[in-house]
């Protein structure tokens, strides 16, 4: 009978100190659950961020960096080879540098999200070989002469 | 090294406003040579003209922001020049049409230089590089009203890789295209490689090519172009003006360098790389240090800084 009496007074300390520590443990359990599913979600749509999307008034039509159609027919030479820009790379120069105005960042950024192309490096290329000192000779040709002149644009 | 051996064969003419030159290691390449640097140059023209009624940018610089059809050719040339914005943060911008008419750019160089009274406008920033739109797709491009297109600092410089190319693909053999001063190279180069003459003052003729260089370097690929606040200088109203144009301001960039030589993989790098070394002054030092590009960069006193590699 005592115990029986004594147990009721232990059990509610015992019972609320056990809840505690499971309500304890779900909590955290619930905080660990909800990061892997933050991270998961985000690396998700990391990769599947370059889908088109239209913004404001600008056609969600490929931006200048794809690959343009061939050379007309009239112009003999092959495309050139830096066509593709990689678009997250776009996004975060265009995110890191001041825009003219308001609306051109909307545009520029419109446009970005539009190419869906790879991944490519995108900067300006040494030559394979670095010039070199001419020997001075006389039979050698007259140098072809590289100076300052621009087409009929300016530049 | 030893001398040179190879027969070159050479022809200049005139084209883009400047001149063109296609030398060629076979002198029996030299005729297709040629008519393919011409077709290249005609397609151009017609494409990028800032002054011919009749061309693409013409049209797309006075459709009042409206989208218009262009061809593959215009489509290229101006995702060339939006690269080139973008790989520069914005320092070499299509979009500084405006800016040059209003300094009295707005015709063909020769015609422009002989007016000499005071601009009528005040100058105008660059029109902003992001906000045109090209849809390589629909072959079509918008530009805001009101900005206009220019696409020199970059369409001479692709029409010599696209005619460098083309001509080694037709016919084999090594080749140079020179497009004032704007130089590519392809296939095999004669011994020793091709001679440039490197010049930074202003006394050179660009219509007859005629040069005294200062530098003579051989390159064996690759391209190499030069940019300077002298070659295509004029006076209106008593100021010097030149082409190089600062995009935040729409004047004529103030530099360090009077002139910048540099070599690349392709012309359109070295010419996007020796304009936007002009409008970075004394930090394009390190700005072509850390992108390889070898570059010989001259002040305004003479003194020459080389960078890179370059001898």
């Amino acid at each position: 009978m005592r115990d029986t009496f004594e147990f009721p007074e232990e059990q509610p300390g015992a019972t609320r100190a056990a809840g505690l520590r499971r309500l304890s443990r779900l909590t955290w359990r619930a905080t660990q659950l909800s990061a892997v599913t933050a991270v998961g979600l985000a690396t998700l749509f990391a990769r599947t961020a370059p889908a088109p999307t239209a913004v404001g008034d600008t056609p969600a039509a490929p931006a200048a960096k794809t690959s343009p159609p061939a050379p007309a027919s009239s112009s003999p030479g092959k495309a050139h080879p830096r066509r593709v820009r990689a678009t997250a790379s776009a996004s975060a120069q265009a995110a890191a540098r001041p825009a003219p105005q308001a609306g051109a960042q909307v545009t520029a950024k419109a446009s970005r999200q539009a190419t869906a192309a790879p991944s490519k490096s995108a900067t300006l290329a040494p030559p394979s070989t670095a010039p070199a000192v001419a020997p001075s000779t006389s039979s050698a040709p007259a140098p072809a002469p590289t100076v300052s002149s621009t087409s009929h644009g300016g530049g | 090294m030893p001398p040179t051996t190879t027969t070159i064969a050479a022809r200049t003419f005139p084209a883009l406003g400047t001149f063109a030159t296609v030398l060629v290691a076979d002198p029996d390449a030299l005729p297709p040579a040629h008519d393919l640097l011409a077709a290249e140059l005609d397609a151009v023209d017609v494409a990028c003209s800032r002054f011919r009624a009749d061309s693409e940018l013409w049209r797309v610089n006075h459709a009042g922001g409206r989208p218009i059809p262009v061809s593959p050719l215009f489509a290229e040339a101006l995702a060339v020049a939006l690269d080139a914005a973008e790989l520069t943060g914005g320092d070499v911008d299509p979009t500084c049409g405006q800016s040059l008419a209003r300094l009295g750019y707005d015709r063909d160089f020769a015609e422009a230089r002989r007016r000499t009274g005071p601009l009528r406008q005040p100058t105008m920033p660059a029109g902003g590089w992001r906000r045109v739109c090209l849809d390589p797709e629909q072959s079509e491009v918008r530009v805001p009203a009101g900005v206009w297109l220019d696409l020199g600092a970059t369409a001479k410089a692709l029409a010599a890789d696209r005619a460098a190319s083309a001509i080694q693909a037709a016919t084999g053999c090594g080749v140079l295209v020179n497009l004032g001063g704007d130089i590519r190279v392809a296939g095999d180069p004669p011994d020793g490689g091709w001679r440039v003459g490197i010049a930074d003052d202003a006394d050179f003729d660009a219509s007859t090519a005629s040069i005294e260089p200062r530098q003579v370097v051989m390159i064996n690929d690759g391209g190499l172009a030069t940019s300077s606040t002298l070659g295509r200088a004029w006076r209106r109203g008593g100021a010097d003006l030149h082409h190089i144009i600062e995009p935040s301001t729409g004047r004529p960039a103030r530099s360090c360098w009077r002139t910048a030589s540099v070599a690349a993989a392709s012309c359109v790098d070295a010419n996007i790389a020796s304009i936007a070394a002009i409008l970075r002054a004394e930090r394009a030092i390190g700005w072509l240090e850390g992108l390889r590009l070898p570059a010989r960069l001259v002040r305004h006193d003479g003194t020459v800084v080389t960078v890179a590699g370059w001898p």
